[in-house]
């Protein structure tokens, strides 16, 4: 881990947030930089308030050493991660799959008699996120991607949020990054509500169902993926359980494929067997063809 | 576009068709750097300084930054100098000094190449002190003056450069390739002019000319190859040359990469995800930052 950072702690900053932000980087491998120190005070606050706990050090301490620690952990990843679910929520991420990884993909099956692409949202929480890929790969369906047939796998452990994406009904918040262009295409309103449904052209892309993935048989089974989508789903897991889970994507993945986490979460010490990529303000893991 | 010859272009620069002469506090500052600091004259630099008015002003902002680590706001050149100590005033001084020499009507982003400049000298000195490299402040220097070479290219040839930089910018291409295209040089040849015309150290020299092509480089390869991998993390994180460049970088692929590996064994154990997510913090302080500085 690294804790050299410069510039110098903040002034505007409580101490014990470098040490909470360490200590949430160690357990879940998420990374709060120093614009995000804020965010994760509030995230802290919400939970001091919850169990009326006063000051931000005695909440480092309920995170460090009571019996309840594991659990309390758990709980503040939830709110750090809560709520950021929407459509087309890390922009740079799906210009970078959009603009960079899928035309290299293409490229790379140019002379293949049969071109599919597969697609794994591994996490897939209500949906939102397997369906944003599937508007985009509509989108290029009749560009760089014509000829293709696609695939988009869903998979969630939590069967209410695998219901939510069935029924593909989204709200105002959930839909505020989809331009007015994509809502007419891809969306029908529904009636008496101010909330929109997702199209059976889009629906029809993606296969749901409920995936453990740290249920080894059934991971074995998931293969042929062109590109991962595994985003704050790790957190949760402890060091064992997340390499066992990046060896089976890493099994899962086609030679220099890709592996999309997290915006702030790294693999750094889990897995040796992929390299990190930088795209403009978003990174990615590809598959490394030669062992080290 | 007919490609400008080399000889043209040296005559221009030797005749001084417009370049700007070194800032006359920029010799001694830089001077300064062969000099153990024990032995800087601390209110000799501070004097030199406060002469210029518009200096000072812009000293004392940058002084202020969170970028630089001020913790209690400082109104005076000499209560940053002791509060900073005399190398980061030195980087400042420095930064401002350059950033004078920016033309500010340009039809290309000049701005934008200030943040990329002082955001790369950040990176390269903060990933110089993670790798151990024994001079993080000429890694700030060297990151701060790498493209010194498209100041050269926006004040002497403004219309080619201004066409390839556009160009570049409307296909999300790479400045430096598009520039080679379109001109039939780049900005590392007009940097190591004007390092020969300002009289820089060679090992500046070295990195304007090298940046793009590492393994050439013999005086301080990891100097070069430090800015080169700050240089990339700087275009894919948002402070490249006010516009989006399409690109893939893996580091560990990179020639630079390899040439610091022979230098720091420590490379093997810095969480380059966890490094990149550190200066994602910048961003908005540099933008900020150069924005005043660009509007004192």
């Amino acid at each position: 881990m690294s804790s050299n950072i410069t510039p110098p702690p903040r002034q505007d900053v409580n101490p014990v947030s470098y040490q909470i932000r360490d200590l949430i980087y160690g357990v879940a491998g998420i990374f709060h930089n120093d614009n995000r120190l804020a965010f994760l005070e509030d995230r802290c606050g919400r939970r001091m308030k919850e169990l009326s706990i006063p000051s931000l050090r005695q909440y480092h301490e309920v995170l460090t050493r009571s019996a309840q620690r594991t659990n309390e952990m758990h709980l503040l990843l939830n709110e750090i991660t809560v709520g950021e679910t929407c459509f087309f929520r890390n922009q740079p991420q799906l210009a970078a799959l959009q603009r960079l990884v899928l035309p290299s993909i293409v490229a790379s099956k140019e002379k293949l008699p049969y071109k599919h692409l597969r697609i794994w949202s591994a996490g897939c929480s209500t949906g939102e996120e397997p369906y944003t890929m599937a508007i985009i790969l509509l989108e290029e369906a009749q560009r760089f991607l014509r000829g293709f047939t696609f695939e988009i796998i869903a998979t969630d452990l939590n069967d209410r949020s695998l219901q939510r994406c069935q029924e593909g009904i989204y709200g105002d918040y959930a839909l505020r990054n989809v331009s007015p262009e994509n809502l007419r295409k891809y969306f029908d309103p529904v009636a008496g509500t101010r909330d929109y449904r997702v199209r059976d052209e889009v629906r029809r892309l993606i296969k749901f169902s409920r995936v453990n993935l740290l249920d080894d048989a059934r991971m074995l089974f998931i293969k042929s993926l062109d590109v991962i989508f595994c985003c704050n789903v790790l957190i949760y897991f402890d060091g064992a359980s997340k390499k066992r889970v990046i060896q089976h994507f890493h099994n899962n993945l086609l030679p220099h494929s890709y592996l999309f986490l997290g915006h702030a979460e790294s693999l750094f010490g889990v897995n040796d067997d992929f390299r990190l990529v930088h795209f403009p303000g978003a990174m990615a893991y590809i598959k490394s063809p030669v062992k080290r | 576009m007919t490609a400008l010859s080399l000889t043209e272009l040296h005559h221009r620069v030797e005749t001084l068709n417009g370049l700007p002469s070194l800032p006359a506090i920029l010799f001694p500052v830089l001077n300064q750097l062969s000099v153990n600091s024990d032995d800087i004259d601390l209110q000799k630099t501070v004097q030199l300084v406060s002469h210029d008015g518009a200096l000072s002003s812009q000293v004392l902002h940058m002084a202020n930054s969170p970028l630089f680590g001020m913790r209690q706001p400082v109104n005076s050149l000499r209560g940053a100098a002791l509060t900073l100590g005399v190398h980061r005033l030195r980087d400042i001084v420095t930064s401002c000094c350059l950033m004078q020499v920016a033309p500010r009507s340009s039809e290309v982003n000049a701005a934008a190449l200030w943040e990329h400049s002082l955001a790369c000298a950040l990176i390269s000195r903060n990933l110089a002190r993670k790798l151990g490299y024994v001079d993080p402040e000429r890694a700030y220097l060297a990151g701060l003056i790498h493209d010194l070479g498209l100041l050269v290219n926006m004040i002497l040839i403004p219309k080619e450069y201004a066409a390839a930089y556009k160009k570049a910018a409307a296909t999300h291409r790479s400045l430096r390739d598009v520039e080679l295209e379109e001109m039939g040089l780049s900005h590392e040849i007009t940097g190591d002019l004007l390092c020969t015309h300002w009289q820089l150290f060679d090992y500046l020299s070295e990195v304007m000319r090298r940046h793009h092509d590492v393994e050439k480089a013999t005086l301080d390869p990891m100097l070069t190859a430090l800015v080169n991998i700050a240089d990339l993390l700087c275009r894919t994180g948002g402070l490249g040359y006010g516009f989006t460049e399409d690109l893939v970088v893996t580091l560990e692929e990179e020639p630079a990469w390899r040439i610091i590996g022979e230098h720091s064994p420590r490379v093997k154990y810095l969480d380059i995800a966890c490094f990149t997510m550190e200066i994602e913090a910048y961003v908005n302080e540099v933008r900020s930052l150069v924005s005043a500085l660009f509007n004192l």
